[in-house]
């Protein structure tokens, strides 16, 4: 295990640390300081209670099943008139029969989905046979660094508290601005070399040719494409930059108009990473959709997969949105109360084009497992798929990838 | 990797004899006056932090970890896993911008290290303060570039606090880490930098971090650009790890451990082959594995009150502890 491979060398310490201490365990913590510990942290939700108490009676349970049987599978937040209530679509799109939903007095009403806000994960839920009082949703600013956030439960005690780690921002690839050039630094010489230039992008558009080298993007100097990134983040589609490049010895400014990505370049998969962000989800299981968002802030609340879609809180038990999903071992996402106002005054999609599109992305996914197989396993289906097969499916999926981290994980103790 | 068993089934039972420590005394939670307070102190920490919080690149392999800069003229902390084999790194600040750094010395056994920026600053940087007053419940920020350097966020910060200290330099927290972290800064309320993202365990409360103090003692050497020790989370591995010198043989009935060799330290202690230690800090040592998880706690220079049985007489002593790999 003697490499140089930063990620690598972290990795062999990780999974020696993870052996020795046996899951759920702090090595060498002592009682006392479990107490401490303990008692530390029930103080501290004792004091936070009476900022959640005023969205408690807002919070509920959602019950439908999944295939797991009748269970609570995801937390809804009433809104509107107090019949409605927005929850985690992905959690309950698979649903057999009815769902339900249960406040924390056990008052209970059946549940139909009306409507479909795909982007967020959010479905739009019609109550019959109670009503509930709703969330007090304010367009405030969304809460900065380092403010406080309190997840609410349906009963009185909330799930988790947690920080602002990351204020709120788009997790949607198509709000990321892309000039469309392939670039490098070597060797080491004034500016950012273009190697080639995408047809069709920003880039192209603005005159841009491979050879250039771009010296800066609205005056900010990059000398490196980290620093293209990160002037890039800044900005949006459709909007404009002026692009300082070399060309042949002389300076000049090209004109851009940024674009959204239009190529897939392939991500590297990073099975390492993705063991580190199982670890812990023993204790907290992962929201299958927690990716793409519009807008969330990210947290480090705790909240489980089933306690995602209910209302978050400030110190001063303002919503400031709804959880959307644990996304891993460090972080979860809130959508900011103000998306949520926005969101509500929009038209939903209906449950079965929502669903569609679901089963449509699943498929893709398949063609992509399909194509990443050597040719020789690619056998043609030859029955047609039974209803519920993409669930079953990403249930398979599920497992294999859960087998495959306990694998590596078993590999790298043997090269220890 | 020699004792996975070891801490699973004994650790537990062992420590439950160990010290008793008032432990209480930290920044009150009771009131929501007080979380209040806790939440401005956060923020601030986690604004000041921001800017001196680095991602370092290695270009070689493309991998990347955390820092923090602790000096006007660009110095910056680090984990020793994080530049392991590496002679220079980019480092990235939050808004992008790149440097180059030169990397100086490591001691892996404690997983720091250290990076000075070539360019000449100055540069915005964080205070160290103390780790080894920290213990169970003091609230601690740990911020990094989790999962590697993403221009569209800044690094995540996280809250928590110290669930326990130990094992030697080392102290676990539950500030939520991810790969990426490593290296990056764990904060004290007061915003000075108590900490360095070491690795994670399964649990969520499992998130291991080097105490700060642990460059004050191997400063000139890291500064020197000296590489030394073994990365090992198993703290009895560490060779680090502290030690009172002395060969343990047979257990005796009614309690204590025959004590059948000593060092020159143990020596000058004043221990002597064929006593039988029965107490350390006052309570009874039931058997040799007991006395290295309490020890495994504790850092070398820690002096350890022990009580022993020399021809049937009770004596007591104290020892000061020593580095495992300083022990003749």
């Amino acid at each position: 295990m003697r490499t140089s491979l930063l990620a690598t060398a972290f990795h062999a310490a990780l999974v020696a640390g993870a052996f020795a201490q046996g899951r759920g365990e702090v090595p060498l913590m002592r009682p006392e300081e479990a107490e401490t510990v303990q008692r530390q942290s029930m103080e501290f939700i004792d004091a936070v209670r009476p900022s959640v108490r005023p969205v408690v009676p807002s919070t509920l349970w959602v019950w439908a099943d999944t295939g797991y049987g009748l269970r609570s599978v995801a937390y809804g937040t009433v809104v509107q008139d107090g019949t409605k209530a927005l929850t985690k679509w992905s959690e309950i799109a698979m649903t057999r029969g009815p769902i339900k939903v249960v406040g924390g007095d056990g008052t209970t009403a059946t549940a139909t989905v009306i409507g479909v806000y795909q982007e967020e994960d959010l479905a739009l839920l019609q109550l019959k046979g109670a009503s509930y009082p709703a969330v007090k949703l304010t367009d405030r600013e969304a809460p900065k660094l380092g403010h406080f956030l309190i997840a609410a439960s349906p009963d009185d005690t909330p799930v988790s508290v947690g920080v602002v780690a990351v204020e709120a921002r788009s997790l949607r690839e198509k709000d990321q601005a892309f000039l469309g050039v392939i670039a490098n630094t070597d060797p080491p010489a004034k500016g950012l070399k273009i190697e080639d230039v995408e047809k069709g992008s920003a880039a192209a558009l603005a005159g841009l040719e491979s050879g250039d080298r771009i010296l800066a993007l609205n005056g900010r100097t990059v000398t490196n494409l980290v620093e293209l990134k990160s002037v890039l983040s800044g900005f949006h589609p459709g909007d404009k930059i002026a692009i300082r490049y070399l060309r042949k010895g002389a300076e000049a400014t090209a004109n851009a108009e940024l674009k959204e990505r239009n190529v897939d370049y392939p991500e590297i998969p990073n099975g390492r990473l993705r063991q580190m962000e199982r670890m812990g989800a023993d204790e907290k299981g992962l929201s299958l959709v927690h990716e793409g968002f519009p807008s969330v802030i990210q947290t480090d609340l705790r909240v489980g997969r089933e306690q995602c879609g209910g209302p978050v809180v400030d110190l001063d038990g303002n919503v400031v949105g709804i959880g959307i999903a644990r996304a891993d071992r460090t972080r979860s996402f809130v959508i900011p109360a103000k998306h949520v106002i926005d969101l509500l005054s929009r038209e939903p999609v209906s449950p079965e084009v929502a669903q569609a599109a679901m089963e449509e992305e699943e498929q893709a996914r398949q063609r992509q497992v399909g194509q990443n197989m050597p040719p020789q396993q690619r056998v043609p289906r030859a029955v047609p798929a039974p209803p519920g097969a993409a669930e079953n499916l990403r249930h398979h999926l599920e497992e294999m990838e859960k087998l495959m981290d306990r694998m590596r994980a078993e590999m790298d103790g043997l090269d220890e | 990797m020699k004792h996975p068993r070891f801490f699973n089934g004994v650790a537990a039972a062992v420590l439950a004899s160990a010290l008793l420590q008032p432990a209480w005394s930290r920044e009150p939670v009771g009131s929501i006056e007080d979380i209040r307070k806790l939440e401005g102190k956060i923020a601030a920490v986690a604004e000041k932090a921001m800017k001196s919080t680095v991602a370092l690149i290695s270009e070689e392999s493309g991998a990347s970890g955390s820092g923090v800069i602790t000096s006007a003229d660009g110095l910056i902390l680090t984990a020793a896993h994080v530049i392991e084999g590496a002679e220079q790194v980019l480092v990235v600040f939050p808004d992008g911008k790149q440097v180059k750094g030169k990397v100086l010395g490591a001691n892996m056994s404690k997983d720091i290290g250290m990076v000075q920026i070539e360019e000449k600053g100055p540069w915005p940087f964080i205070e160290r303060g103390e780790s080894k007053p920290l213990e169970a419940g003091d609230w601690v920020i740990a911020m990094g570039h989790s999962t590697g350097f993403d221009p569209a966020r800044t690094p995540p910060v996280r809250f928590g606090s110290v669930v326990s200290d130990g094992p030697g330099n080392f102290l676990t927290t539950d500030c939520t880490l991810i790969g990426g972290d490593s290296g990056g800064p764990l904060f004290d309320l007061n915003g000075k930098i108590v900490g360095i993202n070491s690795s994670i365990g399964d649990a969520l409360k499992n998130n291991n971090h080097a105490g700060v103090d642990g460059f004050k003692e191997d400063w000139d050497r890291l500064i020197a650009g000296e590489v030394w020790g073994q990365l090992q989370m198993d703290p009895m591995s560490n060779p680090e790890r502290a030690v009172m010198g002395i060969e343990l043989g047979s257990q005796v009935r009614g309690g204590g451990i025959v004590i059948s060799g000593v060092s020159e330290h143990a020596s000058k202690a004043g221990i002597r082959p064929g006593d039988i230690l029965q107490s350390v800090e006052d309570k009874q040592v039931r058997d040799g594995r007991a006395l290295q998880i309490f020890l495994a706690k504790k850092q070398a220079g820690d002096k350890v009150k022990i009580g022993i049985l020399r021809a049937d007489k009770p004596l007591k002593l104290e020892i000061e502890l020593k580095q495992k790999n300083q022990i003749r």
